[in-house]
């Protein structure tokens, strides 16, 4: 088959048609995606570490995080499902969490699927007026304790 | 002078002189698809209006629904018209698909319709979804993080799919604000062009698909006004019902979504219940992605999984039992988990 110069000028302008359209298509797909986010919250100061008793797991929604102590010290488990994201809440001596059923240890192991993975652990610290407080963005593993 | 002429009206350009009378049978068609159309006028004029009060800010949105509920004129009356027509919109879209599968009508020439139709279906479901999301009431919030935390399980490129649709590295002010657009700017665009195409293939295709004749058989015809008439009469009924739903029942709104208190109850839009369910049960890319698109694929092959013979335009053809089937099959699981979701 021999290709005519009006069948090449043709095809090449339908070519360029599509390639056009292509990249129409990823330009409005690149725009669609940011390039400046909301940044992580920064620490949320949860009050004095007096308020928060020995054996105690609080509920500390502004952070979401749960805040425990032990004999060890101070440690903060997130309340958000490692599943999809919903917030576990504490039901009797286990976390549930309302979306999908997903059970969660008072350490935050998992008892029961879907979720795979525990809860995570989220750094607390103490400010130099002595006050606590919690970091999201800072991911710790089960064994810290701030003493 | 004459400033009204009837055979000049706008009606007549969108309404052949004649259609064949067994394509307009009631037991044939049941007007789904002209109900879904009538759904869909009614879900934009309303919608258009809701505009004017409802505020797509994380801080204002609840606010401004119960602003419209409480405060405006007739303002429960706009929204649960917007809400109840959009529900109407689901179900006859749905049960019109239903029709075109049980009867065939998806057949040469018609498959290239059915592709558009299966496309306003899946419009028709995403501006319910994120008109949901508009409430940003608890249930509303906690599923808009649900279903945009799926796209995150997408191998690869869910966080990027998920920046590009969300806007932000979580959900908040510039999703809600990119869900409003799409919702009243982009998918009705979509949707719009959708129903014009689907009605001017329709056409094209030589109009609503019917029985092939006997050689001793002659075809009967309805006129275009016996078929005004038809359809001004199913309008009038399907309005009726969408006012008698909405003060009967009124547009359901929960209480203003907190991002940080934990709730007692999520539950999905009652379209995706079934994919609530297979949550539970099921990693968050099988239940939550691929059975989704796994079903779309399905429906979307169903014309092309039927080559044989006659058969068109008869209810439940035997020989046209495989799409039936997958149909029947598809309906009776995804019922089957949206009920074992509420009930459990």
């Amino acid at each position: 088959m021999k290709l005519t110069r009006r069948d090449f000028l043709t095809n090449l302008g339908y070519g360029s048609f599509l390639v056009a359209s292509g990249a129409l298509a990823a330009l409005f797909a690149r725009f669609l995606t940011p390039n400046i986010v909301t940044p992580a919250p920064g620490p949320v100061e949860i009050g004095s570490p007096d308020q928060y008793a020995l054996g105690s797991l609080t509920h500390i929604e502004n952070a979401r995080v749960y805040l425990g102590r032990d004999e060890r010290g101070f440690y903060a488990i997130s309340a958000i499902c490692t599943h999809l994201g919903c917030a576990p809440r504490l039901d009797g001596d286990e976390f549930a969490c309302p979306c999908h059923g997903s059970r969660f240890a008072r350490d935050g192991r998992v008892l029961s699927a879907p979720a795979t993975r525990p809860l995570d652990r989220v750094f607390v610290g103490r400010s130099a007026n002595g006050k606590l407080f919690v970091e999201r963005s800072r991911q710790v593993d089960a064994d810290y304790r701030l003493v | 002078m004459k400033f009204w002429r009837k055979e000049k009206s706008i009606l007549y350009a969108l309404h052949p002189e004649k259609i064949p009378a067994s394509g307009a049978r009631l037991t044939y068609t049941f007007g789904l698809g002209g109900i879904a159309v009538l759904a869909s006028l009614v879900t934009l004029l309303t919608g258009v209006a809701l505009t004017f009060y409802y505020v797509p800010t994380p801080t204002d949105a609840h606010a401004s629904i119960i602003l419209i509920q409480d405060v405006v004129s007739f303002g429960a009356v706009m929204r649960g018209l917007h809400y109840w027509g959009a529900q109407v919109m689901v179900v006859a879209v749905t049960l019109h698909l239903a029709r075109v599968v049980f009867t065939g009508g998806y057949r040469p020439p018609r498959e290239f319709n059915w592709l558009i139709g299966v496309a306003l279906l899946v419009i028709t479901l995403v501006w319910d979804f994120t008109g949901y999301v508009l409430r940003w009431d608890d249930g509303a919030y906690w599923a808009f993080l649900v279903g945009t935390n799926l796209l995150r399980e997408i191998p690869a490129y869910g966080e990027t799919i998920y920046r590009a649709i969300v806007g932000d590295a979580q959900i908040g002010a510039n999703a809600l604000l990119r869900f409003y657009g799409w919702h009243i700017f982009g998918l009705t665009a979509a949707g719009v062009f959708g129903i014009v195409y689907h009605l001017w293939r329709l056409r094209k295709d030589g109009g609503i698909s019917r029985p092939v004749l006997d050689e001793n058989e002659t075809r009967e015809f309805i006129s275009r006004d016996e078929l005004f008439f038809r359809e001004f009469i199913t309008s009038a009924l399907i309005s009726a019902a969408l006012v008698f739903l909405t003060l009967i029942f009124p547009a359901p709104i929960g209480t203003a979504a907190n991002l940080d208190a934990g709730v007692s109850d999520v539950r999905a839009p009652w379209i995706f219940l079934w994919v609530q369910n297979l949550l539970r049960v099921i990693p968050p890319l099988w239940a939550g992605i691929i059975a989704p698109m796994f079903v779309l694929a399905l429906i979307i092959a169903l014309p092309f999984l039927d080559r044989r013979g006659p058969g068109r335009a008869i209810w439940f053809a035997r020989e046209r039992w495989k799409p039936q089937a997958i149909l029947v099959v598809i309906a009776i699981v995804l019922s089957a988990l949206s009920v074992l979701e509420v009930w459990r």
